[in-house]
């Protein structure tokens, strides 16, 4: 299974020459797999409550990491794009850009929140946030939307959703390696957490027994 | 234009990178631990090993 | 829940209420609050002596959602005190109607506030009102209060046992409010200052609907979980 998200690693390399503009839907697929991701661990913490298998939880936190790291990665290059787009740095009135922000404090909260709680309570206080958290996502967006949408009446095109489609096909496959990167690590993770979990239980039975 | 791609690019792959070396530098501290209680059973086996022999050994 | 939850949940807010209005802790300490944080943001940025109309609707939200962040958090001590959350409850109140009456008090207590800060924002930052923009602004209110209370009181749970929990519970819920600020801000802004674009204000007001409804849904979903079992 991880050598069939490993090609999808090497997918990403293989860039077009073109507009810069297609380039950036690099951006847009980073993206969607942050929210992607953060769906998931909404869902992992619904999943969670209804049977308190600790396993969901696991997974909803390591997606909540992944999730916000990837949301780092949209804020940066959606900034670069502003400069290349823009000229400037920054713009408060892109609400996705202004939604990512949201999102960084949202789930880097939801750290705070864990390292705030243990055991059982930990788990189920992060599922609880996972859920709140997820749907205060749409709430941002939409709220920097219906805000900006009274200075500028004009519908705001996100930098062009009519593209050719050669071009299309080279987001769609941007969009499946990316979507490979965020199960490649997920699985990553996983395996790494329940290999350090196994070897403290090795080594916490082999202290009592000595 | 160019160099905008070019960095937008770089922070993604420094990000991989990045990761890619966490992972390293957790499967290192992983496999020494393993290692380390690996010879610790080793350890205690040979000691069992030795204990019923002396026993026997003194008898 | 039992059929007399209605019955209950007045009781319950009501008993809530009473004692907040014998020690009026709480109330006094967010009012003060609310004032002070103005004065911050006059000091901030109103020193030269600019017209802060423009802004007055941002500053009142600011300040407000501010002050949210701890009434919410101080809904729950007497809970917290007698232990009701570990489970242990006294009476076989439903837990719904408990969070309800969380909710209801939270509400009540940022009514209050707002009678005081809203004119209190009208006379130092907005110049040329009128009157009549307060009731607009008062509905703006009512509403924006629903999804703060709500989503304040579920979130103040979860960071009732936390050793930060001074710093938790605002982390936790400020990025969730960042929504509200701005639709609340933006209908205040909407209506205030001699300005009166009442599309605009009736969008905003949707939207904090909206958003009152989404997290009571969501609070209805989870709340069951909050409390140790």
């Amino acid at each position: 299974m991880l050598s069939v998200y490993g090609v999808f690693f090497v997918a990403p390399e293989d860039a077009d020459q073109g507009v810069i503009q297609k380039i950036f839907y690099f951006h847009v697929a980073i993206a969607m797999v942050a929210l992607l991701a953060f769906l998931v661990a909404a869902i992992e913490g619904i999943r969670y409550l209804r049977d308190r298998d600790r396993r969901h939880d696991e997974i909803s936190s390591i997606c909540v990491g992944i999730g916000l790291a990837f949301s780092i990665l949209v804020v940066i290059t959606g900034s670069i794009w502003a400069k290349a787009s823009w000229g400037t740095w920054w713009v408060w009135t892109d609400p996705r850009l202004v939604t990512f922000v949201i999102v960084l404090l949202l789930y880097a909260a939801y750290f705070v929140l864990r390292s705030s709680a243990e055991g059982e309570r930990q788990a189920r206080y992060s599922a609880i946030y996972s859920i709140a958290a997820f749907a205060s996502v749409p709430l941002s967006f939409y709220s920097v939307r219906v805000a900006r949408s009274f200075v500028h009446p004009v519908v705001f095109n996100s930098g062009g959703a009519n593209m050719p489609d050669s071009m299309l096909a080279w987001f769609v496959v941007g969009q499946i390696a990316m979507i490979g990167v965020f199960l490649t690590v997920l699985q990553l993770e996983l395996i790494q957490r329940r290999a350090d979990s196994a070897l403290r239980r090795i080594k916490a039975r082999l202290e009592a027994a000595a | 234009m160019n160099e905008y791609v070019a960095a937008a690019y770089g922070v993604i792959l420094f990000a991989l990178l990045l990761y890619v070396v966490v992972v390293g530098l957790r499967s290192a501290r992983l496999a020494r631990e393993a290692e380390l209680l690996a010879r610790l059973v080793e350890r205690e086996e040979a000691e069992r090993d030795e204990a019923p022999e002396t026993d026997l050994a003194a008898r | 829940m039992s059929p007399s939850w209605p019955r209950q949940l007045r009781a319950l807010l009501l008993k809530d209420l009473r004692l907040e209005l014998r020690t009026r802790d709480t109330i006094v300490a967010m009012i003060l609050f609310s004032v002070v944080a103005m004065m911050i943001f006059q000091f901030a940025v109103g020193s030269r002596g600019d017209d802060l109309t423009e802004v007055a609707g941002g500053i009142l939200w600011a300040t407000l959602a501010l002050t949210a962040v701890l009434g919410v958090g101080r809904s729950w001590v007497p809970e917290r005190e007698q232990r009701v959350l570990d489970g242990i409850l006294v009476a076989p109140i439903p837990r719904l109607v408990l969070l309800a009456s969380k909710v209801g008090a939270v509400y009540a207590y940022l009514l209050v506030v707002e009678i005081i800060a809203v004119p209190l924002t009208a006379l130092f930052f907005i110049r040329g009102g009128q009157a009549g923009d307060l009731l607009l602004v008062a509905v703006v209110c009512l509403l924006a209060n629903l999804g703060i209370a709500v989503l304040g009181s579920l979130l103040a749970c979860l960071a009732l046992f936390a050793r930060a929990r001074e710093l938790l519970l605002p982390v936790l819920f400020l990025p969730s409010l960042l929504p509200v600020v701005i639709a609340a801000a933006g209908a205040t802004h909407a209506v205030a200052g001699g300005t009166n674009d009442l599309a605009e204000y009736r969008g905003y007001l949707l939207f904090l609907g909206v958003y009152a409804v989404i997290f009571g849904l969501v609070a209805y979903a989870t709340y069951d979980h909050v409390f140790d079992d």
